[in-house]
């Protein structure tokens, strides 16, 4: 056996892993080489060196500003909040509106067509505020409510 | 106990909780990591975030057939060795100094020894000395092989190199090692 084939199953030896089938090869090698024999146990020092340097746990404060980067903004949802607020208030506004726009022409015309009228113009609003798509003017203002765009 | 796959597939789906329990399972080994290679407290901080960042947003994107660890690992030693390509100018530490910035650990795999002897602080200290000349990826192997304990399969993967060519850089950064420690003259 040669050196860099005995190096290569010292440096396997010392990883745990398969050895390889030449066992009696590598035994008669160390025997008779001293170089090899020497780097057998500097590299188990070393590795015994390195096994011993302690572990560093990250700080509280790193994993919670992971969290916060990651899951925390998945669980709060920061636009979305804003719209269950935005929509139903702009409903409501629209409702109002509708309500009073609709008994002002009842005051004023009587009859059943008026109020059908403004409560269509309810029900279109609301469509429109259902429908807007991401990146519509309701994101931007969220987005500005809350200090930017994602 | 869920294993780390079932765990990036529940995070891909929207479960905060699966992800907590990988930055709990992970946080220390990733961050020792960084820490050993870059050796600044500051930058082993933002590597192991900019990590788990990248874990989350990429969730979606894992295919549980390929071990975890590699997966982990792979965007790990790719973030250490562009940012040790970026950096070779800014100071690094010494681990021991490392340890007295406050660094303490709270879950340490292997005990830190207050008492520890001048001749193993002495070992420890030309130990990493010679460590620090070595090449980026050979430092990377050796941390993944004898730090992460990962198989030279997984560190292959991890590396995107074959397993033979894992097993030489592990073999010349030893002997490396062992000469630039006075213990091993010279080479055949
Ligand atoms: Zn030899």
């Amino acid at each position: 056996m040669d050196c860099r084939t005995c190096r290569i199953l010292i440096s396997r030896e010392i990883d745990g892993e398969a050895a390889g089938a030449d066992r009696a090869g590598f035994d008669r090698h160390l025997g008779s080489c001293a170089y090899c024999a020497s780097f057998r146990d500097s590299a188990r020092r070393a590795n015994a060196v390195h096994r011993a340097i302690p572990e560093r746990a990250p700080s509280p404060r790193l994993v919670a500003s992971i969290l916060a980067a990651t899951v925390e903004r998945r669980e709060i949802p920061r636009t979305r909040w804003w719209l269950r607020i935005a929509v139903p208030a702009a409903a409501a506004a629209v409702f109002v509106l509708g309500f009073w726009v609709g008994s002002l022409m009842h005051e004023r015309y009587g009859g059943e067509s008026a109020s059908t009228l403004a409560g269509g113009a309810a029900g279109l609003e609301l469509e429109y505020l259902d429908e807007y798509p991401p990146g519509s003017f309701g994101d931007i203002l969220a987005a500005s409510y809350e200090g930017g765009m994602e | 106990m869920l294993d780390d796959a079932e765990l990036m597939q529940r995070t891909a789906a929207g479960d905060g909780e699966a992800f907590r329990v990988l930055v709990e399972r992970h946080g220390t080994a990733v961050h020792s990591f960084f820490l050993r290679l870059v050796r600044n407290v500051d930058d082993a901080e933002d590597l192991t975030q900019e990590l788990f960042l990248a874990l989350f947003r990429s969730a979606g994107r894992y295919r549980p057939d390929a071990p975890f660890t590699a997966y982990l690992y792979r965007i790990a030693s790719n973030m250490a060795a562009s940012h040790m390509r970026r950096r070779s100018a800014r100071r690094t530490q010494s681990l021991d100094e490392l340890a007295e910035a406050g660094f303490e650990s709270a879950t340490a795999r292997h005990e830190d020894h207050p008492e520890r002897t001048f001749e193993e602080r002495e070992m420890r200290r030309r130990y990493e000395n010679a460590l620090a000349r070595l090449p980026g990826d050979w430092r990377i192997a050796l941390e993944l092989r004898v730090g992460r304990e990962l198989s030279y399969g997984e560190i292959a993967a991890a590396m995107g190199k074959s397993v033979s060519a894992v097993e030489s850089i592990l073999v010349r950064a030893r002997e490396r090692v062992a000469a630039e420690m006075g213990d091993v003259g010279r080479r055949e």
